[in-house]
Parts: structure tokens; C-alpha cells; sequence
């Protein structure tokens, strides 16, 4: 899925789609067969069918099915996943009611897959253990959040650099701790340091919920209801290899004894929640998250709010008091040509004139002034998403390549100018590539912003994806260009021009909705 | 349309949003009641794509109560539920829970089992050049003991493969995907958890009542697409709105929504629920589930 | 809803683009106490609509015949509304209650079989022809779009 602006716009929702596999370097062990396969599935598809289609109502299962409850889809990737030709309506055939039946006997093949943690050695099953309330305590401070700042000293040592500068957390959040290591802990979970000795579970990896959730479903994790406290399963002394071995060798009785495994259906139950409810997340959210993690992008919770005009207020005064400077409009008189009659030797003295209505100039600091209204839900920065990059890691990475809110269909309408000003106010300039600088690209300037921000549009499980930018007009000046390309031929233009009242005042609205 | 009485749809209420987790109450739904609503979840057999997704499904809330006024399902809260029987489990309740755990457990293994059977019988077909095809299932049986050694196998040399052993070291994790085991379902089912009539509720049924499935209409900026049957066969026909009786809708929604519509080869159907006039009886249509007459409107270009 | 001077010149502006920019002929503003305001009727030089399962009903007719059936235009109603105007549900109901599907004068042009025997295709020019009306939208700059407003569920032409 590319969620860049570089692409085809009329492709990029489906896009997600058509390139599943295109993230090769995906954090999670992705099934190279299977991914090409599905996205053969999709090589003769049209646009249109894309767009219906991606609901997954209609998605075909008949190719996908053969597959016993616990068995793997076998031989799927041998054979050309296929859509069948969809019908403008029932006509009473048998072949079309043969066709829906075998949809609907593939749909229910498929989906009666029973996910399956192989055995082996304990290690190797991920098991995470719910416990909801073993950091509802726990404070963390709140902007570029430095954990274990506060206790440090004994614990952080081994946890990497001391004092590094560390993602805010949300530790409070957290409600799955993970038992031994796997795949999906480099670029999930967090374990809490700065801890004690005598905690138990010190070091442990602790799962946000919609983390936990998406290695439920994903078949990763075996999400486990303890009997037990933490401090039995992981003891403080950091032994909790006896835990294993227990479960390993011990007989039915005794491997129930700390608890049990728990349904998707009681993951979803105890791991979604409302907005704002400590240590659940909404629907949309997750479905949201997990669309973007099967895509292959990191995805992390955007930390707390931090305002960015807070960096540097004084050069803000300075600098826009410099910029009135260039930008000043002349004095009009209230009647009589817009455009004082006269001899110009320039463009640029006749459309400086013309400049009536104040034009929004994009700058580090032009969205972040005081009467830039807060981000108010659900129209707030709820993710942070990266590329899959392998330099990535959950605690070390880059700024994210796109900052994302989520919000409801149905319980939203398209955001007002103010919200997406507060939106786009709290994101970091982005103007672009370096190599989009000259008259050239200028339209990839322009398309792109200054800043952007994404929003994800969830009705029923159904997403899409929109993109807003902050508009640069502003900031190109064309008729700064036409003086260079005539050297003396413009001034009788520019004479011409000043005569005819007319001209300029449609000339003058067309920039005002340019400029909008 | 008709459909068995007796099977009633466990309809989860998760944080105000409706999800069916059962293959089997998907699979009767979308036969009998013409929902198929959207796959939600991801494929544990694909978990790294998105054409195709799974378990659990999102209903609508309009769905959602259809089936209730319809004696076919009901709406269960989950997390009171779960948390009721999950932190107060007689004893009886648990060891039901985990020796169907168990069941679940052996069954995986002996499909791994018979799989692993499977290759090894190709392997070894191949290796003496025989057809690969000739009685696979005798061949795994006889085969399967003497072969084991030629494939790692993360188990013990000393287990045997037969699942009557008393003793089996480790047996596959289950994740099950429902709760049914462990959280029976209310008997009489009756609809405990009510579910408010959703604003859209009468267009929607007037749809469904006449055969048609709906799907989200996010993508068409709509509250539905419609489609004249099961989207597994057909295009959709509408996107379509609901309003009130008597709200004003702007022209210009009604142009955009019609140009999109042709666009995309579909008609754009906005509809509305007359509401029942004081003192003529409610008996006139009453398929919106309030009573009153659901009139539909249907617009597309005219091209001209 | 907007006052009648409005409503007066909205209707002319339609009748005229109706006559001199789509060549309609025989257009009549049609009043009626039940009506909002004013509708239009005439003539379009060519066919405006074939409903999906009316063109399946001609290309079978056309196998049997086995030649082409010319489709004569049928005479349309038209609804002038101007783009910044809202119409709730009920409005619509209100003006589709009020009128017949085919507009008056409008089954006279259809010819009709001597022996009294209908052509199945030929239904959907009289007591098949469902209630539709072109609303015609009018912008500031006196643009007019049209599109087809169907009263009840009508499957979407695939062409």
C-alpha cells in the first residue's frame, strides 16, 4: 500500500491491494507465495471492481478454500487465485447458482480455520498473559516521555543507553505481557524499564491491546487468563524458565494450572473498548491498526501532544515581521483602477497591485499562531506509520513518514477548514523532496503541501484513506518568472493590462480561489 | 427466505459495535437473511495481505436488530459476559472448557500428523519412483513410523505418532475462535441486551425485505451500496442514502450523488420513512419496523 | 420555498433551454393544484430512456422480427429546480403522487396494435412505464442539468 501523493490519486485506495507483497521487507515473516498469489488475483481486475470489491463482501474464497480446520490453505499457491466474473443480476441459471454456492462453501472453509500454535519447545510459542491492571498506576511523563528517568539509575543499564531520549510509552495502556521472545516482540510490544530488581516480570515485554489483539488474529499469539498473579508466573528473581518447563512437562491438570487460553471472540471482548478507556482501544482503531500492519508498515501510537511552535517563539515574530515586509500590499485608493495607469516595466509592480486578498504563505511556524484552534477528537493525530525500513525499531526510529487520525463514517462529517488547520498544525513541515525544487516539478509541489496528514475513514470495517495537505499557492509566485523570460517586450502588456479594469478584477479572483 | 427457526445468531455487542464471530452464524445469515456484512478480521492463513480477510464480521447496527425482530438472533455484551464467566468459573464450566481445549489440540495434531504422513509418503513415492498417487492413505499409515527420522521433527525421536499414547508431551496451542465452550448460550434465548432502532433501520429493511445485500457505501459516499443478491455474484445497483421524511436535502448532494452513481454504473436511491399520520392505523406496509410507508427515489443522469 | 417571481423565471429558463438548446418540441407548462409548482412536458428529438429490461424485451422482439425496432422518443415529464434548492423525501412523494406516469397527450403518439395484442416491448411504453421525471437543475450562470428521478427501486441502465 503506498500512502504517498506521488501516486496515481485514482489508485491509491486500492492500491493497498494490489500490492501486498510489494513490502518486502515486511516486520512479520510474510508467505511470499501466498501474497503473490493474491496479488495475481487482482491482474485482471478493473478499477471499478477494486473499489467495490474491497469491501469483503465479495471477495472469492473458491480458490482460496481446501483447507481443513486446522490445516493451512495447502496448495493455494499453486493455484491462480481467481474472481469470478461478477453478474449485473440474477437470471435464473444454474451455473450462477452452482457459482454463488461454491463462494459461499469456500468462504466457509476458509474461515473455519482454527489458529494453531505448533508445539515444540514452550520458547517458541508466544503466550501473552492479560493482566489489565498491573500498571493502571503507573505515571509517565508525558511529553518526549525519558522512562526511567524518574527511577532509573539501577534499572536501565541493561536496557540500552542511559538517558536516551526513548518513545513516549503508554504504559498505562499496556495489558498483555509477553512470555518469551518472538518475531512480533522487534517491533511490538515495550518492556517497561527503570523497574526494580524485586518486580516481577522485570524486562518482560508488554503488549498495547491492539498489539495483542492483532497477534491473536494473525494466529502469533496464544492469549492466555491467568489464575495466578504476575508475580507467581514471572517471579522477581527473573527464574520464570520454571514456568515453562512446568507447562511443558507437566500433565493436563497442571498445564491449566496458571491459567488458560483465551478465544478471538474473548480477546475482542476484553481488548476493545470505547475511546479513552484505559487499556483498550475502539474498533476502528484497531481495524485501522491491524489494515496498515498487514500492509507491512510500523505502526505506533502518536505520543501525547506536543506542540511545535513551543520550539522557538521569538524568531515566529521576527520572522513573520520580516515577511510582511516582502509581501506588503500597496495602498489602494477606495475608487479607480486597481492597477494605477502607467508606464511598467515589470510584471511583478503590476500583479503586486493586484494583490488584494491576504494569501496563506506556508512556513515552519504559519499554522502553530495562537488563534490556531487545538486538535478536538476524533479529528486528532491517533498513529504514527512508517514505511517498513529494517533500520526500524520500535524504540529507534525515524520521524514517521505519515501521521494519521482515525474517525467513525458515520459519527463524523468532513472535518472544517479549522479542524484540519489544527490537524495539519500539529504535524511537522514536509515540504517535499529536495529534487522538487524549480518551475519543473512545480505541480508535485503543489499536489504534495507543505504539510499533510492522513485521515482514515472507518464505516463497518470498511476503511479508506484521505489525504490533506496544506496548500503552498502561496508560496508560488508565478509571475515572478515572466520577468525574467521577456527582458523590455512586457511593458506594453503591462500598460494594456492597467487599462482594462475588467481584466484585472477576473484575474484577481481566479488567484483568490487559487489561493483558497 | 425462509429459515430454520431454531438456530439463533449470537450477535456480539463489543463497545457499541456489533460482531459475529461464528463461521457457521456468518455462513446462515448471509443464506437466509441476507447479510453478509464485512470480514473484519485477519487471515491467520494470510496474514499479510488485504484482499482477503476473516473472522469476525462488523454488522451494522440496523443489521444487527433485524435479526433480533426477527427471532433469529440476539445481542450479547461481551465483556460482561466474558468478564462474569472468565473471574467467577465453577468447576465444572472450566474442565468442560479445557478438555474441549484438549479435543481441539489432539485433532490438530493428528491433521499435522496426517499431513507430515502425506509429504513423507511423496517423498518416499518419488524416491522409489512409484506413482505418488497409488493408496496415500495406507501409504501414510505404514510409512509414516519408519520415516519420521528423515524430517525434523521439533518432538522427541521416542514419540510415537499414535494419539491414543497416555502421555503426549506437547500438543499444539488452539487459539478457538469463539467463546461458545466456555460462555453458553442463553436458554431460552431470549433478547436480554436490547438494541435502539437505528435511524436507517426502515430503508434498510424495505432493501432487505426485497432480496437486496448491503454492503458499507463508504466508497461511494453513501450509507449502502446495494446489490440485487449475494455480492459474491453480483455488481451493486444502488448507493444508497436514508433521511428523514422531511429533512431538506441540497440539490446539489442530490446531483453529486447521482453523477457518482452514473459514474460508477449505478443509480444513486436515497428513501425515507412516511411517518405514521395520528388516527389512521398502523397497518399500512409497516416493513420499516416503525410502521410507516417507506417510499424510495432513485436518481441517475440523464445524459442529456 | 422560494417566491414565485423565482419559481416563473426558473421555468422559463428551462422551457427555453429545453427548446433551443435540446430541440424538444411540443412543451407545455403543466399547473395543477396538486403540483408545488409548475411542471414541464414535451417531446425530446430522440429517446431519453430505456429501462434495462424494456431493452432486453426490444432485442428479443428484434431476433423474432429480425430486423431493428426504431425507438420513437415518448414525451417526458420535467421538474425546474434551481441547484441552491433543498427537497425533502416528502416533496418528491408529494409530486409523484400528483402526476401519471406518461404526461398528458403522451399515449397518443403510441400507435397501437389493431388487433389489441400488445408486443411485450411495446408494455413498457404504456402500462409498464414507471413514474420518472427529468429534474432539471438550474445554476447562476443559467447552466441546466438533467438527470432522471425515478419514483421506487429502478435498476440502473448498463450502458
Amino acid at each position: 500500500m503506498s500512502l504517498d501523493d506521488d501516486d496515481n490519486p485514482s489508485l491509491a485506495l486500492p492500491a493497498p491491494l494490489l500490492s501486498p507483497s510489494s513490502s518486502s521487507s515486511s516486520p512479520l515473516p510474510a508467505d511470499p507465495a501466498t501474497a503473490a498469489a493474491a496479488a495475481a488475483a487482482t491482474d485482471d481486475l478493473t478499477a471499478e471492481d477494486l473499489i467495490e470489491d474491497e469491501g469483503a463482501a465479495s471477495q472469492d474464497f473458491r480458490a482460496f478454500a481446501a483447507a481443513l480446520q486446522f490445516r493451512k490453505t495447502a496448495g493455494v499457491s499453486a493455484q491462480t487465485i481467481r474472481r469470478g466474473e461478477k453478474d449485473f443480476e440474477a437470471h435464473g441459471t444454474r451455473a450462477q447458482a452452482d457459482a454463488l454456492e461454491q463462494s459461499r462453501a469456500a468462504m466457509r472453509d476458509v474461515l473455519s480455520y482454527t489458529r494453531v500454535h505448533p508445539a515444540g519447545k514452550r520458547g517458541d510459542l508466544a503466550r501473552g498473559w492479560y493482566f489489565p491492571a498491573w500498571w493502571e498506576g503507573y505515571r509517565e511523563e508525558e511529553v518526549g516521555g525519558e522512562e526511567g528517568g524518574g527511577g532509573g539509575g539501577s534499572g536501565s543499564g541493561k536496557e540500552g543507553r542511559e538517558g536516551e531520549k526513548k518513545p513516549f510509552g503508554f504504559v498505562r495502556e499496556r495489558v498483555v505481557v509477553l512470555e518469551g521472545s518472538s518475531v512480533a516482540s522487534q517491533a511490538l510490544g515495550r518492556a517497561v524499564t527503570g523497574q526494580a530488581k524485586d518486580r516481577p516480570a522485570r524486562g518482560r515485554d508488554w503488549l498495547l491491546p491492539e498489539e495483542a489483539l492483532y497477534l491473536v488474529e494473525r494466529g502469533s499469539l496464544d492469549l492466555w487468563w491467568p489464575l495466578k498473579g504476575l508475580e507467581e508466573l514471572f517471579p522477581p528473581d527473573g527464574t520464570t524458565e520454571a514456568v515453562k518447563e512446568e507447562g511443558a512437562e507437566a500433565d493436563e491438570v497442571d498445564e491449566y494450572d496458571a491459567g488458560f487460553p483465551l478465544s478471538l471472540q474473548a480477546a475482542y471482548a476484553l481488548l476493545i473498548g470505547n475511546d479513552g478507556e484505559r487499556g483498550k482501544i475502539s474498533l476502528q482503531k484497531f481495524q485501522v491498526y491491524s489494515n496498515l500492519k498487514r500492509c507491512g508498515y510500523n505502526v505506533l501510537r502518536a505520543p501525547p501532544t506536543v506542540n511545535h511552535p513551543t520550539t522557538k517563539p521569538a524568531t515566529t515574530t521576527l520572522w513573520q515581521w520580516f515577511a510582511s515586509l516582502l509581501t506588503r500590499t500597496p495602498h489602494h485608493p477606495p475608487y479607480g483602477p486597481l492597477v494605477q495607469p502607467g508606464l511598467y516595466r515589470s510584471y511583478a509592480s503590476i500583479y503586486r497591485q493586484m494583490t488584494l486578498l491576504p494569501r496563506h504563505v506556508p512556513s515552519a511556524t504559519s499554522l502553530t499562531t495562537t488563534t490556531q484552534p487545538a486538535m478536538r477528537d476524533p479529528f486528532t493525530i491517533h498513529f504514527h506509520v512508517w514505511k517498513s525500513a529494517q533500520k526500524w525499531s520500535k524504540l529507534r526510529h525515524p520521524p514517521p513518514d505519515f501521521q494519521l487520525a482515525v474517525v467513525d463514517a458515520q459519527a463524523s462529517a468532513v472535518p472544517t477548514g479549522g479542524e484540519i488547520a489544527a490537524l495539519l498544525g500539529a504535524t511537522p513541515p514536509e515540504p517535499g523532496k529536495p529534487e522538487w525544487a524549480g518551475p519543473g516539478r512545480l505541480y508535485a509541489r503543489l499536489k504534495h503541501g507543505y504539510r499533510n496528514v492522513l485521515v482514515a475513514v472507518v464505516d463497518h470495517g470498511v476503511i479508506n484513506y484521505m489525504r490533506f495537505a496544506e496548500g503552498r499557492f502561496g508560496a508560488e509566485e508565478l509571475y515572478g518568472r515572466f520577468d525574467h523570460h521577456r527582458g523590455g517586450g512586457g511593458d506594453w502588456v503591462g500598460v494594456g493590462l492597467a487599462m482594462i479594469p475588467g481584466n484585472v478584477i477576473v484575474d484577481s479572483i481566479i488567484s483568490y480561489y487559487l489561493l483558497k | 427466505m425462509a429459515a430454520p427457526a431454531e438456530r439463533q445468531v449470537r450477535i456480539s455487542r463489543v463497545a457499541g459495535r456489533y460482531l459475529v464471530f461464528d463461521i457457521d452464524d456468518v455462513v446462515h445469515i448471509r443464506r437466509h437473511y441476507g447479510i453478509c456484512a464485512v470480514l473484519t478480521g485477519t487471515m491467520p492463513q494470510n496474514p499479510t495481505q488485504n484482499l482477503f480477510l476473516g473472522l469476525p464480521i462488523e454488522l451494522h447496527a440496523e443489521e444487527a436488530r433485524l435479526l433480533v425482530d426477527k427471532g433469529a438472533g440476539y445481542i450479547a455484551d461481551e465483556l460482561t459476559d466474558h468478564l462474569s464467566q472468565l473471574s467467577v468459573m465453577d468447576a465444572s464450566t472450566r474442565k468442560a472448557y479445557l478438555q474441549h481445549l484438549k479435543q481441539q489440540r489432539r485433532n490438530a495434531q493428528q491433521v499435522f500428523d496426517e499431513e507430515k504422513a502425506k509429504v513423507q509418503a511423496k517423498h518416499q513415492g518419488k524416491r522409489k519412483a512409484k506413482p505418488a498417487a497409488v493408496t496415500e492413505t495406507t501409504a501414510a499409515v505404514t510409512e509414516t513410523e519408519e520415516d519420521t527420522s528423515l524430517f525434523d521433527t521439533p518432538k522427541p525421536p521416542s514419540t510415537t505418532l499414535t494419539t491414543t499414547t497416555p502421555k503426549e508431551p506437547s500438543l499444539p496451542g488452539v487459539t478457538p475462535t469463539t467463546s461458545a465452550p466456555l460462555i453458553p448460550s442463553p436458554t431460552p434465548p431470549s433478547p436480554a441486551v436490547g438494541i435502539p432502532r437505528p435511524a436507517n433501520y426502515p430503508l434498510y429493511n424495505y432493501l432487505n425485505a426485497r432480496g437486496y445485500y448491503t454492503t458499507p457505501g463508504l466508497r461511494f459516499g453513501g450509507d449502502y451500496s446495494v446489490y440485487p443478491g449475494d455480492p459474491f455474484r453480483y455488481h451493486a445497483h444502488y448507493l444508497a442514502n436514508s433521511y428523514g421524511w422531511d429533512v431538506e436535502v441540497a440539490m446539489l448532494d442530490l446531483v453529486a450523488s447521482g453523477r457518482l452513481g452514473t459514474a460508477v454504473k449505478k443509480s444513486f436511491l436515497f428513501g425515507a420513512e412516511k411517518p405514521v399520520e395520528e388516527g389512521s392505523g398502523a397497518d399500512g406496509g409497516g416493513e420499516g419496523g416503525g410502521g410507516g410507508e417507506v417510499r424510495v427515489f432513485c436518481i441517475e443522469w440523464a445524459g442529456m | 420555498m422560494a417566491s414565485l417571481d423565482h419559481i416563473e423565471a426558473l421555468t422559463k429558463v428551462v422551457l427555453n433551454n429545453l427548446e433551443y438548446q435540446h430541440d424538444w418540441t411540443r412543451i407545455h407548462q403543466h399547473t395543477q393544484d396538486t403540483l408545488p409548482r409548475s411542471l414541464i412536458y414535451g417531446l425530446p428529438p430522440k429517446r431519453l430512456y430505456v429501462h434495462p429490461d424494456e431493452q432486453i424485451d426490444i432485442i428479443k422482439a428484434e431476433k423474432e422480427l429480425g430486423e431493428r425496432i426504431p425507438q420513437e422518443p415518448e414525451v417526458e415529464w420535467v421538474l425546474p429546480l434551481h441547484l441552491s434548492e433543498k427537497w425533502s423525501p416528502a416533496q418528491f412523494a408529494a409530486v409523484f403522487d400528483a402526476i401519471e406516469a406518461i404526461p398528458p397527450g403522451g399515449a397518443d403518439l403510441e400507435p397501437t396494435e389493431e388487433d389489441g395484442s400488445e408486443e411485450e416491448w411495446r408494455l413498457w411504453r404504456g402500462s409498464k412505464r414507471g413514474k420518472r421525471i427529468l429534474l432539471a437543475t438550474v445554476q447562476d450562470d443559467s447552466t441546466v442539468t438533467y438527470y432522471w428521478i425515478f419514483d421506487g427501486l429502478v435498476k440502473p441502465r448498463q450502458n
